[in-house]
């Protein structure tokens, strides 16, 4: 045990090596602290305060615009929007990701890298681009899906101008616009998996659905979690396919509510960055809340794991 | 080769933070690289705007002054859409350029309050040539002049642009200075029978164009209305008569049902319900649909971007239900401020005193773009004839309305003050539209109904901060929608 002790790996002069510690995590502090910690702060004591955003007048308000953003339907209509995007995207992107990350982790399918680029390529492309150009493909009057609608003798569909519509056309774009990092996290977690469980498994004659069901599956569901938090989170983050898509329109239907706090600050008529600033403080604590849930979650999975 | 040591690679590094620090330092403080505007206090006068189509005119302006004086313009056209955030960042880094255009959505008499623009001094000729049309509260405050009016309150956005030969096919008369609603009804159901093309693009994306057409439109239904200034926005718009909101009035629910009707005519391009005014425009243009509501800068665009497309271009005036319908709007404001950091007092000066010359008017009227103060010159300038068309309509049926903010100043302390209310007025017409509003009539109501809460709290508001301003402020009795609202007249 003293042998152990004495051949352990370890700084060979501390004092020395801990200060070169600091400096080394000093770069990180400062920007962390210039770029989140104090953004975070100067936005909390904006979101007291009444502030147009123009000129030295700011008059402390306290609460009030939290009081103002908590009786305020469209802050609400656009957290309910932005739930729903969540609840529906992130289990599909879930779902068609892994679907997708075992067809291509399969080393006999051909031109697997091939088509592992194509679906990753929409996740490096511009989001602003994206929504653009999606606003000509849905175009009622000119797009190719409704030319394709019309050859098959259906009729046009207002994709984005239509609020019954719209909101499902930004949720099929995102999830495809992101769907290929998804597939990229599962590919990573498949990786995990030891192969010579396949292999006894196949020996065993275990077939494919159920080597898929005893062995892929419970080895990856400390990933669902994690995946399923980053999933979440990218999400929340759809304000640029939002604005470009749609604006928010028609008459709300997308408003989700980054593009809201968006408008209170700078769209409106007349601009209220305390307003804006309280609203994206409730967002940033929901945010929170969300993430802090999941990982409760993954401790709660990984806990399980470990007892068993 | 060489194999640098751990030292020399630590040592490296912290020189090339401290040098990239340094650069920082540099660039925060000088501001003369990059995008970072320099300060305001010297160097090159510099000039915010919004305004793309004015570059000539005013690069003459800019010239003549550079010419007489030791100085230069440098001026920065931004995107109507980042013009009033690039101010909100100016403004919390003391980086304020000497002249901007007032896109913050803040009424210029806050703006004085707030001593964020400061007077100027206009040469004797100026002061001559401007004093029918400087206004107390909008352009002068205690005497004093903040700025000129470049552009007329003859003006709106909602002209009639059509194809002339579709509108003939379609046995419209392209010669027609008006038309009735029932009449254009007829003409676009005819040309979107056809199958080809369709009857009239619209910008419903575009919830601020959309909330200027129908306040044309409900003037062109017979809805007096005053209005703090040209501009249209919900706050400023009030019934003359009482001084209250009236959204809900007759005048605007036949401008709605009217604008419905061409939706359920099957008379719109479908894509319109996701197009901005620009993409509209460039569907009209491209042949997509026959008839376009715009404002006169329709033919500076045409002419610069679609300028095959122009000469098969005319245009009438807004359809109303008679075809003689007026329109008005309140008192032009000046465009261009002159910060109270600004260095170049009397560098602005000389130059807003240029503003008001015959010269710069006739280059503006060049431009094709907003009509300029003295609509006379647009005769005399260069310009297409529907451009010329589109001023002799403006000549004969935009009037100037009576204005609050005229009679007294502190009105604008109140706009400042409230709110916006949303759904605005622009997302109710895309609702009804659209479909998501059943019930016009109580959703426009509802509108007025919040507007005048708001303004009363705000009057609440700033009469509890010494301004004195009270409802009567806001009642014209002895106005009608057809005459002019004059200086006298207050």
């Amino acid at each position: 045990m003293a042998a152990t002790i004495a051949h352990a790996p370890g700084p060979p002069r501390g004092r020395r090596v801990s200060r070169w510690v600091y400096v080394f995590v000093l770069p990180t502090l400062v920007l962390f602290g210039m770029y989140t910690i104090w953004p975070s702060v100067s936005s909390i004591f904006y979101s007291m305060l009444e502030w147009r955003g123009l000129g030295v007048d700011r008059t402390f308000t306290g609460l009030a615009n939290y009081e103002r953003a908590f009786s305020d339907p469209l802050f609400w209509g656009s957290v309910r929007v932005t739930v729903l995007v969540i609840v529906v995207t992130v289990p599909i992107r879930l779902a068609a990701a892994l679907l997708l990350a075992i067809m291509l982790n399969n080393p006999r399918l051909p031109l697997a890298r091939l088509l592992r680029t194509a679906f990753f390529i929409p996740v490096v492309a511009t989001t602003a681009i994206v929504g653009i150009v999606m606003g000509f493909v849905l175009d009622p009057s000119s797009g190719p899906v409704n030319a394709a609608l019309e050859l098959v003798g259906m009729p046009a569909v207002d994709f984005l101008g239509s609020s019954d519509t719209a909101l499902s056309s930004v949720m099929v774009v995102h999830v495809w616009k992101w769907l290929g990092i998804t597939m990229i996290y599962w590919l990573a977690a498949l990786q995990t998996v030891p192969v010579d469980l396949y292999e006894a498994a196949a020996i065993d004659g275990a077939g494919a659905w159920r080597r898929f069901t005893h062995i892929t599956m419970p080895l990856l569901v400390p990933f669902v979690v994690i995946i399923g938090m980053l999933t979440v989170v990218e999400t929340m983050q759809i304000f640029d396919l939002v604005l470009t898509m749609t604006g928010g329109g028609p008459f709300f239907s997308t408003l989700v509510t980054e593009v809201y706090i968006y408008q209170q600050a700078f769209a409106a008529s007349n601009p209220n960055l305390g307003y804006a600033a309280a609203l994206g403080v409730l967002f940033g604590v929901f945010t929170v809340l969300v993430v802090g849930v999941m990982l409760l979650l993954v401790r709660l999975v990984r806990g399980k794991g470990a007892d068993a | 080769m060489h194999t640098p040591s751990r030292r020399m690679v630590l040592g490296g590094s912290a020189a090339a933070v401290l040098a990239a620090l340094a650069a920082c330092s540099r660039s925060s403080t000088s501001g003369s690289s990059g995008s970072t505007p320099p300060p305001a206090s010297g160097g090159a006068l510099q000039w915010w705007d919004h305004f793309e189509p004015l570059e000539g005119a005013l690069q003459g302006i800019f010239d003549t002054w550079s010419s007489g004086a030791d100085g230069e313009v440098e001026r920065t056209v931004y995107n109507p859409n980042e013009m009033g955030q690039a101010l909100q960042l100016a403004l919390g880094s003391d980086q304020m350029p000497d002249v901007f255009s007032n896109l913050t959505g803040i009424p210029t008499p806050a703006l004085v309050a707030r001593g964020l623009i400061s007077p100027v001094t206009l040469g004797a000729d100026a002061q001559a040539s401007t004093s029918a049309s400087l206004f107390e509260g909008v352009h002068t405050f205690d005497g004093d002049v903040y700025s000129v009016p470049i552009f007329s309150h003859q003006q709106h956005s909602t002209l009639a642009w059509f194809d002339v030969e579709q509108l003939e096919r379609a046995g419209g008369d392209p010669e027609a200075a008006t038309q009735t609603w029932d009449e254009f009804r007829r003409i676009l159901r005819e040309i979107g029978a056809g199958g080809q093309t369709a009857g009239w693009a619209w910008n419903i994306a575009f919830d601020g164009r959309l909330q200027e057409q129908l306040v044309d439109l409900a003037q062109g239904a017979g809805q007096a209305l005053a209005l703090n200034t040209a501009g249209v926005n919900p706050a400023d718009i009030t019934d003359p008569s009482t001084g209250e909101y009236v959204f809900h009035g007759e005048g605007f629910l036949q401008a709605l049902e009217f604008l419905q009707s061409l939706v359920t005519d099957g008379a719109m391009l479908p894509a319109s319900t996701s197009l901005d005014a620009r993409e509209a425009r460039a569907r009209w243009a491209a042949g997509e649909a026959a008839v376009f509501f715009d404002g006169p800068w329709n033919s500076g665009v045409l002419a610069g971007q679609f300028a095959d497309f122009l000469p098969r271009v005319g245009v009438t005036n807004m359809p109303t239900p008679d075809g003689a319908g007026y329109s008005a709007r309140g008192p032009s404001s000046g465009q261009f401020w002159q910060s109270s950091t600004s260095g170049h007092g009397e560098g602005v000066s000389a130059l807003f005193s240029l503003l008001a010359t015959p010269e710069f008017a006739q280059a503006l009227a060049g431009n094709m773009d907003q009509p300029p103060a003295d609509l006379s010159v647009v005769a005399g300038a260069d310009v297409d004839p529907t451009y010329s068309r589109a001023i002799e309509i403006f000549s004969d049926w935009c009037r100037l309305a009576p204005s609050p903010l005229v009679r007294n100043p502190g009105v604008g302390a109140v706009i400042a003050e409230m709110e916006e209310i949303r759904p605005n007025l622009g997302e109710i017409v895309q609702g009804c539209v659209g479909g998501d509003i059943d019930d016009p009539q109580t959703a426009l109501k509802t509108f007025s109904d919040a507007l005048a809460a708001e303004r009363d709290r705000a009057i609440d508001v700033v009469v509890a901060a010494g301004t004195e301003v009270s409802l009567d402020d806001w009642v014209f009795t002895d106005y009608e929608l057809g005459t002019d609202y004059s200086a006298d007249r207050y």
